[in-house]
C-alpha cells in the first residue's frame, strides 16, 4: 500500500498501518544502530525512541516525503547521538565499564577463525570512527556530505576515512592474492 | 571485483549476521500506547537528569498522584506574592489543579492531567475517565474550557490533547522487559546494601545501570563500581555500570526551590513572546544558577526589551520577601542567553 495512505490511516488513530509502515524498516535500522553503538540494549532503545519519534512526527501532521530516507537518517542521527553520549561517558573511566555487549560487528569477525581474509581487513580497521563512517556510507548509502553534517567532520575527513577503509581492505586483498589491483 | 564493492558487500554480509529483536515488531505494533507511555517515562525521568530538570514537567507528574491538597503555598502566602504582576499570580494555584477543579466543576472525571514538552512546545494531554467515544463526543467542550483557563493566565504557547484512560498502556512485552529491570534493581540495592555499601539508589531502567551514593562517600566509589559490576556478573546479567554521587544538600536546596522554579517555567514556557528553549539550573549550597535559554536574538532591539522584561519580572519575584522566605534568603545568579548561547546584558 502506498506510504501516503499509510501515513493517513495512521493519523486516524490506526496502529496496524503504522506497524505495516515500518516493519520492512526496522531489520535495517537496528542493524545500522547496532553496527555504530555495539550494545543490543543500545540499539534497541533507540530503534524504539526513532519509531516513537517518527510516530509522534506522522501524527503532529509533519510532512514526510521519502519515509524511508526519513527513518533511516532518523536512526542514524539518534545512534550518532548515543554514540556521542557513550563517548562522553567513557572520558570518566572510573564510571563505565566495557564489560559486555560491546563487541563490534568487525571485531567478532576477528574471532572467526574460518572466515576469509577480505573480513580481516575491515577488522584491522577497529577505529570507530571509521566503522560508523563505513557502515553510514556503504549500508546506509548516505552522501559523503550528509556523513559529514551528522558527525560534524569535514567533507574531506569523511573522504579521507573511506579511502583509508578502501586503502586496508586493498591491502589485505593483495597481501592476499584474491584479486589483483584493479581497485578505482 | 572493484574494491568498493568488496567493502560493501564485506559491510552487507556482517550487517546481515545481526539478528534483530522480535519485541521491536512488537513495540511498532503498539505505537500509539508505547508513544503514551514513554511521554510518561519521559517525564518521571527528567525529574532525576539534574541540571536540566523540568519543574513545570515534574508539577505534572506529581498531579497523577497527589493532586488534591497540593501543598504549594497557603493562601495567605498567595495573596501577598500575587500582587507581584505576572509570576505573582500563579502562587494563586498551579495551572495543572486550576485545569483539574475547573473540568471537574463542568463534571468532566479527570483521570491525570500529562504536561511536558514536545519539540520544543509545551503540551497538556486531559486523560478522562471514560469510553474513546465519550471523550471524542466531549473533546471540543474541554478543549475549549481549556482555551479559555489558559487565555486567563495569558498562556499561549501551547498544545492540546484530549484522551481517554487508557487501561491496558503497557504492552506485555514491555511489562515483563520492566519487571526483569526492577528484579535486577532490587536484587542489585539489596547485594550492595548487604556488602556493606551505602547505597542511595539504583536505576536499571536505562542501557547503564547508575549506582547512587552520597557524595560523602565519594572515596568508595571505585570500590562500589567494582562489586556492583561483580554482581551483575555473578547473576548473568552484565551490563555496564555509573556510580554518581549525589550531594543531598544540594537536593535539599532544590526541593526548597522547587515551586519557584515552577513558576518560572510555566510562566515563561507557555508564553509566545519569551521564546524559551530550555530553562537549565544548578543547586550549588553557595549559590543557585537559573540559566534561561531563548530562541532571540542579542542583537534585535525588541529581543533584548524583552530580555529586560523577563530579568525585571523574575528578579522581582525571587526578590520578594515570600521566596527569599521559601530559599532561605540563598544567593542567586540569574542567567538569560540568546540563541547561539551567549548572555544577554541586562
Amino acid at each position: 500500500m502506498e506510504q501516503k495512505t499509510l501515513i493517513s490511516r495512521i493519523q486516524k488513530g490506526e496502529d496496524e498501518a503504522f506497524a505495516e509502515l515500518v516493519t520492512p524498516l526496522i531489520e535495517k535500522g537496528y542493524r545500522t544502530s547496532f553496527g555504530i553503538l555495539k550494545s543490543k540494549e543500545q540499539a534497541e532503545e533507540v530503534v524504539q525512541n526513532a519509531l516513537v519519534e517518527a510516530y509522534r512526527n506522522i501524527m503532529s501532521g509533519k510532512e514526510i516525503t521519502y519515509f524511508n530516507t526519513w527513518f533511516y537518517k532518523l536512526v542514524s542521527h539518534r545512534s550518532i547521538d548515543a554514540w556521542r553520549k557513550n563517548e562522553r561517558l567513557k572520558e570518566s573511566p572510573l564510571e563505565v565499564d566495557v564489560v559486555t555487549d560491546k563487541y563490534s560487528v568487525m571485531e567478532c569477525l576477528l574471532k572467526e577463525e574460518t572466515e576469509n581474509e577480505i573480513k580481516k581487513g575491515i577488522s584491522s580497521l577497529d577505529n570507530s570512527d571509521y566503522k560508523i563512517v563505513l557502515i553510514l556510507y556503504y549500508y546506509q548509502e548516505q552522501a559523503i556530505q550528509e556523513i559529514s553534517e551528522l558527525l560534524g567532520l569535514k567533507s574531506s575527513t569523511v573522504k579521507s576515512h573511506l579511502r583509508r577503509a578502501r586503502n586496508a581492505l586493498k591491502k589485505r586483498l593483495i597481501e592476499n592474492q584474491f584479486i589483483g589491483v584493479n581497485t578505482q | 571485483m572493484k574494491i568498493d564493492e568488496s567493502v560493501k558487500k564485506e559491510i552487507q554480509e556482517e550487517m546481515d549476521k545481526i539478528q534483530t529483536p522480535p519485541s521491536l515488531y512488537e513495540f511498532a505494533k503498539n505505537i500509539s500506547k508505547e508513544s503514551k507511555n514513554r511521554a510518561d517515562v519521559e517525564k518521571s525521568t527528567g525529574r532525576k537528569r539534574g541540571r536540566r530538570k523540568l519543574h513545570f514537567v515534574v508539577a505534572a507528574v506529581i498531579s497523577f498522584v497527589i493532586l488534591t491538597g497540593s501543598a504549594f503555598l497557603s493562601p495567605t502566602m498567595a495573596e501577598v506574592v500575587s500582587k507581584i504582576p505576572y509570576l505573582g499570580q500563579i502562587f494563586y494555584k498551579p495551572i495543572q489543579e486550576v485545569i483539574w477543579e475547573d473540568l471537574a466543576k463542568e463534571g468532566y472525571q479527570l483521570s491525570a492531567i500529562g504536561m511536558g514538552k514536545w519539540e520544543q512546545k509545551p503540551y497538556f494531554d486531559i486523560e478522562l475517565n471514560g469510553t474513546e467515544e465519550y471523550v471524542k463526543q466531549e473533546e471540543g467542550k474541554v478543549i475549549n474550557i481549556l482555551n479559555e483557563i489558559l487565555d486567563k493566565r495569558g498562556y499561549d504557547n501551547y498544545e492540546l490533547m484530549v484522551s481517554a484512560k487508557n487501561e491496558n498502556e503497557v504492552s506485555s512485552v514491555q511489562k515483563e522487559i520492566d519487571k526483569q529491570r526492577e528484579e535486577l534493581g532490587e536484587k542489585l540495592m539489596s547485594d550492595l546494601e548487604g556488602a556493606g555499601y551505602p547505597i542511595m539508589n539504583v536505576n536499571t531502567y536505562g542501557p547503564v545501570v547508575s549506582v547512587y551514593i552520597p557524595i560523602a562517600d565519594e572515596a568508595k566509589k571505585v570500590e562500589i563500581y567494582k562489586a556492583a559490576i561483580e554482581l551483575l556478573k555473578a547473576n548473568e546479567t552484565p551490563k555496564q555500570v555509573q556510580v554518581i554521587t549525589r550531594d543531598l544538600s544540594e537536593e535539599e536546596i532544590e526541593s526548597r526551590w522547587m515551586p519557584v522554579m515552577s513558576s518560572i517555567e510555566e510562566e515563561l514556557f507557555l508564553k509566545k513572546e519569551y521564546e524559551v528553549a530550555d530553562i537549565r539550573y544548578s543547586y550549588n549550597p553557595e549559590k543557585v544558577t537559573i540559566t534561561i535559554m531563548t530562541n532571540m536574538k542579542s542583537s534585535d532591539i525588541e529581543d533584548n526589551q524583552t530580555t529586560i522584561k523577563i530579568s525585571k519580572e523574575i528578579i522581582e519575584f525571587l526578590n520578594s520577601e515570600e521566596v527569599k522566605r521559601m530559599t532561605e534568603n540563598q544567593k542567586y545568579e540569574l542567567i538569560i542567553q540568546d540563541k547561539n548561547g551567549d548572555d544577554f546584558l541586562f
